[in-house]
């Protein structure tokens, strides 16, 4: 177990910085999620921190230990690729023995640790295979196996999932959890899908453009997003943002509408009297509720309506044109064409500034912004 | 009774395959009938008279007690395997040093595929000129460090200097080879090698070798067969002397042809050289299309 610390970290290839000035501190034994778009850099980082990548500018602390020019093997790291990277014509055991071979531990010992780690993975009878005769699932245990076997201070995951079909990414992600409840050890995972991040992280760093949108627990970031981004970014569906005015303020409070949105009061506490005119609203489809047609904030036409069985999901035009997503429990009896009405309650609701910037309300610490 | 009609496709796939078999005939059958026919006859070209007299067997018999033919068998096999060996080692070396990244590096690549793409007769002739004792580079270089001369084309040297020349000309094909598989080298297993504390080196030894397995059973039986049939370069070389000392199978086959007009015995040689080249080059063949070392992530991957 170790902590990783990142300071001021920049990347740059040629011309091009890829990354951007990263600061960030991993405590021992968390599981932290790197999620964002492709090209966001979230794989880059990952890479500079196992060492398979230089580091243009910043420090890298492994457990206190300045890495940046360490070689990745001697930084206590075991890495889990995407592709699985196993060694095409060695069996699972020596793919598994292969970096305690290299330390030249005594072959008893080796032996011993191996079978240890397959047995953690329960893939004991594979252990005579060679990596073409196992299925993508048994591959990626093999090479989490390879990681398990080392020791290492921080397991680092690089898309582990992404190669695998969608059931067998749902026990590798449980398989994955139980293995951080078991060894304790710091995990950092990279992946692009918001869901692996949301069950496994203990702390979630958004990227975009090289850069953190926002560092946080992942109810916090579903809660709480810090801008724009991580607003459409994390949660399914994505966040419904309709642009609103500020038709007024008094006291602490500012008045939102538009031509979608009926007149709707916000305490947003000292920052009302700054307020900028031009905001945008950002309701998730859960907190979005169906009312009758005239007694509700948003009214709307239904246009679009998905039956899930526990949920529906509905999709509603309104009036200046916007589409929304609502989803309402059980079957929610609306057929596309109807008139309807669409509520929010408002501890549900953000408001972001023209930047993107999340505004808080005044019941909020400041925790939740970056 | 009920007219049924045999399937169209029958009729026209021997329409579409008539041509090819017709020119596998032409090219490759009839040849090989005749000189199979050749092979039992006495034919001589300077005695027309003998065109259809059957010996049997007799031209294998007189080269295969012909001591002039083993020298040319002991040639070939030292020529093929220690060409092929030095080769795959600098081939690889090349393909490994031209995987780095470096200032010049395209253009000293394409320079190192020049020799492959000289005619070998040419390749001989140049070869002849660096060799020679008194006017040859070698020598001068030789002799300005104070070292003694070489007598390149005597016969204790010559085969060497033929096997020298040939890995000089044949390397760089190696080098293609080699590099083509370096490409499909799985670039994530190399990174995971080096986090599990693998060397440079130990990366070459554990997985790049391994990979390239394939690819240098696909070279060296390509080579072998080139070489056991070798003939243009040497001859322009040596002549296949001095004596019989770099008289390869092809060299002693064209001697018996070509100087004696032996059509009878040159046929008997041609058919003893094909079975040869078969043999030796079967191991590999074999290899190569059980798909060794593909299962392992080889060349089927």
């Amino acid at each position: 177990m170790a902590d990783v610390q990142l300071k001021e970290i920049a990347k740059s290839f040629g011309t091009v910085e890829v990354i951007k000035g990263i600061d960030l501190e991993i405590g021992h034994g968390e599981f932290v999620v790197f999620v964002g778009p492709s090209g966001c850099g979230k794989s880059t980082l990952l890479r500079m921190i196992a060492g398979l990548e230089d580091i243009s500018r910043g420090e890298l602390r492994i457990d206190g230990r300045l890495c940046n020019d360490i070689a990745p093997r001697d930084r206590g790291i075991a890495m889990v690729f995407q592709s699985y990277a196993l060694y095409p014509h060695m069996s699972v055991y020596d793919n598994v023995g292969f970096s305690l071979k290299l330390a030249r531990v005594p072959r008893e010992e080796r032996d011993a640790k191996v079978r240890d780690a397959a047995r953690i993975l329960q893939m004991e009878h594979l252990l005579d295979r060679r990596p073409a005769q196992l299925s993508g699932g048994q591959r990626q245990r093999v090479a989490i196996g390879r990681a398990i076997v080392r020791h290492p201070k921080v397991f680092l995951f690089d898309e582990p999932l992404s190669n695998l079909d969608a059931a067998l990414r749902v026990d590798m992600r449980m398989e994955i959890a139980r293995l951080h409840q078991e060894l304790g050890a710091t995990m950092v995972y990279v992946t692009h899908d918001q869901v692996e991040a949301m069950t496994l992280a203990d702390k979630i760093v958004v990227l975009d453009h090289g850069e953190v949108q926002q560092v946080g627990a992942p109810l916090e970031l579903y809660h709480r997003p810090a801008n724009l981004f991580v607003a459409g970014f994390i949660g399914s569906p994505k966040m419904n943002l309709l642009p609103v005015n500020v038709t007024g303020s008094r006291g602490r409070s500012i008045q939102i509408g538009s031509v979608d949105v009926m007149a709707t009061p916000f305490d947003i506490g000292a920052a009302a009297a700054g307020a900028p005119k031009e905001l945008v609203l950002g309701i998730r489809p859960h907190s979005l509720r169906v009312v009758a047609a005239g007694a509700a904030k948003i009214p709307a036409e239904v246009k679009l309506v998905e039956h899930l069985g526990n949920e529906t999901v509905i999709k509603a035009q309104l009036a200046s044109g916007a589409a929304v997503l609502a989803i309402v429990a059980g079957d929610a009896g609306l057929k596309p064409g109807e008139k309807v009405g669409l509520t929010f309650d408002r501890a549900e609701a953000h408001l972001f500034d023209a930047a993107g910037r999340r505004l808080l309300r005044s019941s909020e610490t400041a925790g939740g912004r970056r | 009774m009920r007219f049924r009609p045999r399937p169209r496709r029958d009729s026209s796939a021997i329409l579409f395959v008539v041509p090819a078999v017709f020119a596998a005939l032409l090219v490759l059958i009839v040849p090989l009938a005749m000189s199979a026919y050749y092979s039992i006859t006495g034919w001589k070209i300077l005695q027309p008279a003998t065109r259809n007299k059957i010996v049997w067997l007799d031209n294998y018999a007189l080269v295969l007690t012909d001591p002039a033919f083993w020298s040319s068998i002991k040639v070939t096999l030292i020529y093929t395997v220690a060409g092929v060996a030095l080769e795959s080692l600098a081939g690889l070396a090349l393909a490994l040093l031209f995987r780095q990244n470096f200032v010049g590096r395209g253009v000293l690549r394409t320079l190192m595929i020049l020799p492959m793409v000289i005619t070998p007769a040419v390749v001989g002739m140049f070869w002849k000129l660096l060799y020679d004792p008194n006017y040859g580079l070698y020598n001068f270089a030789l002799t300005s460090i104070g070292l003694p001369a070489v007598p390149w084309l005597s016969s204790t040297w010559a085969l060497t200097s033929v096997i020298i020349m040939d890995v000089w000309e044949s390397s760089p094909f190696f080098m293609l080879v080699l590099l083509a598989g370096l490409q499909t080298e799985d670039k994530e297993a190399v990174e995971a090698a080096r986090i599990d504390g693998a060397s440079s080196w130990q990366v070459v030894y554990y997985l790049t070798l391994p990979h390239l397995v394939p690819y240098l059973a696909i070279a060296a039986a390509f080579r072998a067969i080139w070489s056991l049939s070798e003939f243009d370069k040497v001859y322009m070389l040596t002549l296949g002397g001095p004596g019989d000392a770099t008289t390869t199978m092809s060299l002693y086959a064209f001697k018996v042809g070509f100087v004696g007009f032996d059509i009878g015995k040159i046929s008997a040689v041609s058919w003893i050289i094909a079975v040869l080249t078969l043999v030796v080059t079967a191991p590999l063949v074999a290899y190569l299309l059980r798909g060794r070392g593909a299962g392992s992530g080889g060349l089927r991957r």
